[in-house]
């Protein structure tokens, strides 16, 4: 069978509900598109422990600060399962871990956008766990029911502590809510600024992808292999649904005066963040990204010799 | 120090090996597989283990085997030696207990034959 025949066969066998394993045979694109998402999901991860450890030191309580950490701690674990992933596949490639990071820290390695942004106050703090978590739970609950064994298997557990990040976050958000004028200011402050963050989140909708005629072709190739089952745009559509009536039961209001659900359809039309914008900001661009990607390195840098002290051949120090 | 990703393509990679992670989490369960990791050592791969994947809830019993220990039937449906081939395509229900249910019923009969007033008496 030529590669042809067998690729055929492979999308006839996705369409039929198989899923594959990390040692089947598998189209080189398959590969590259869960390379692509699985590196970047598992360094966003990473990446995402470190907007939300600012605030471990700052915490207003023990029991917050308790809180936090093992969330942190949940989102390093994550990006250790996720990256385990991508290895498997990037191993034919002769790639691992220590590439991931490398290209990191030379900009060849994307990271979310929401973890370039600033954390100025604890309702942001509070406002990621809540809503930056909830919409990321949103994709990982599509992407549940993925093509590639390895990858759901593993989105099953993150999912499932994902579950207690967000109930953290609504609940530091429903204290700042129930709060004083002054707290309430705070949070209704955090989700103005975290509005266009929270729209570009799910990405730019397939016309205006970047690139043009032909674009948003990793939307569509993933769809094609069943890694994904929604589009961006319809899982942003999900995000509004759930979240702009919780967010508007509390009072707080958001800055859109655009935003308005069709009442016969339910299609939300909203002001579109600025997708250049989002373009600059992941690539490294971002207000903090060049702070954040300075203290990975520094802490990897500084972490080389624990990693050496660890690897089976010890080297004398 | 060298600073990653900085000087060029490749960076030297990390002597760890990946170990495959299996726990119990009912005092009778089985051994099920949990997650892998890289570690360079069994000591190692234990408390990462323990760490990354296990530290939310009780378990009664835990394995790191080193993936290159495990030998693996194929997956792939397109390769004829799959996992799915131990599936013999042959009537099986001799070594299920759905083939024998019939038996249940069969005792019932003959109790009820045992109890009619006839042969009670």
């Amino acid at each position: 069978m030529d590669v042809a025949d067998r690729t055929q066969e492979f999308l006839a066998r996705l369409d039929s509900g198989h899923k594959i394993e990390a040692e089947d045979w598998m189209p080189d694109a398959y590969r590259a598109e869960l390379i692509r998402l699985i590196r970047l999901h598992g360094i966003s991860e990473i990446m995402g422990t470190l907007p939300e450890k600012e605030w471990v030191p700052r915490a207003p309580t023990l029991y917050r600060k308790l809180a936090l950490m093992a969330k942190v701690q949940d989102e390093a674990g994550h990006g250790q399962i996720l990256i385990r992933v991508a290895e498997d596949l990037m191993a034919p490639l002769h790639q691992n871990r220590e590439d991931i990071m490398a290209d990191l820290f030379a900009g060849r390695q994307k990271f979310h956008n929401v973890f370039h942004m600033p954390v100025p106050t604890w309702a942001d703090a509070g406002l990621i766990g809540w809503l930056v978590d909830g919409a990321a739970i949103i994709t990982q609950g599509m992407l549940l029911s993925g093509s590639y064994a390895p990858y759901t298997r593993a989105l099953r557990r993150i999912v499932e502590e994902e579950g207690f990040h967000i109930q953290h976050g609504e609940s530091i958000c429903m204290a700042l809510a129930e709060g004083t004028p002054r707290q309430r200011a705070m949070f209704q402050d955090a989700l103005t600024r975290w509005w266009p963050s929270l729209m570009m989140f799910f990405g730019p909708p397939e016309r205006s992808a970047p690139g043009g005629a032909g674009a948003g072709s990793h939307q569509r190739a993933n769809l094609r292999f069943r890694i994904r089952s929604k589009t961006n745009e319809e899982l942003r559509q999900r995000y509004l649904t759930k979240y702009v009536p919780r967010i508007r039961a509390l009072g707080f209001s958001i800055p859109d005066a655009t935003l308005a659900q069709d009442p016969d359809t339910g299609a939300w039309t909203y002001q579109p963040p600025d997708w250049d914008l989002w373009r600059r900001i992941i690539g490294n661009g971002g207000p903090r990204s060049a702070d954040r990607l300075e203290l990975r390195r520094m802490s990897y840098v500084e972490g080389q010799w624990v990693r050496d002290l660890l690897s089976s051949t010890r080297k004398a120090v | 120090m060298t600073n990653p990703g900085q000087s060029g393509e490749t960076v030297p990679h990390q002597d760890f090996g990946v170990y495959e992670v299996f726990a119990q989490t009912q005092p009778l369960g089985a051994m099920e597989w949990q997650a892998s990791l890289m570690a360079g050592s069994p000591q190692m791969a234990l408390s990462l283990a323990q760490q990354n994947f296990l530290r939310r809830r009780q378990i009664y019993g835990l394995w790191v085997v080193p993936r290159d220990a495990i030998a693996k039937a194929p997956t792939d449906p397109t390769d004829p030696s799959h996992a799915a081939d131990a599936l013999f395509r042959l009537p099986k229900g001799y070594r299920e207990l759905s083939d024998y249910h019939y038996l249940v019923s069969k005792w019932r009969q003959y109790q009820q034959q045992a109890m009619t007033p006839d042969t009670m008496a």
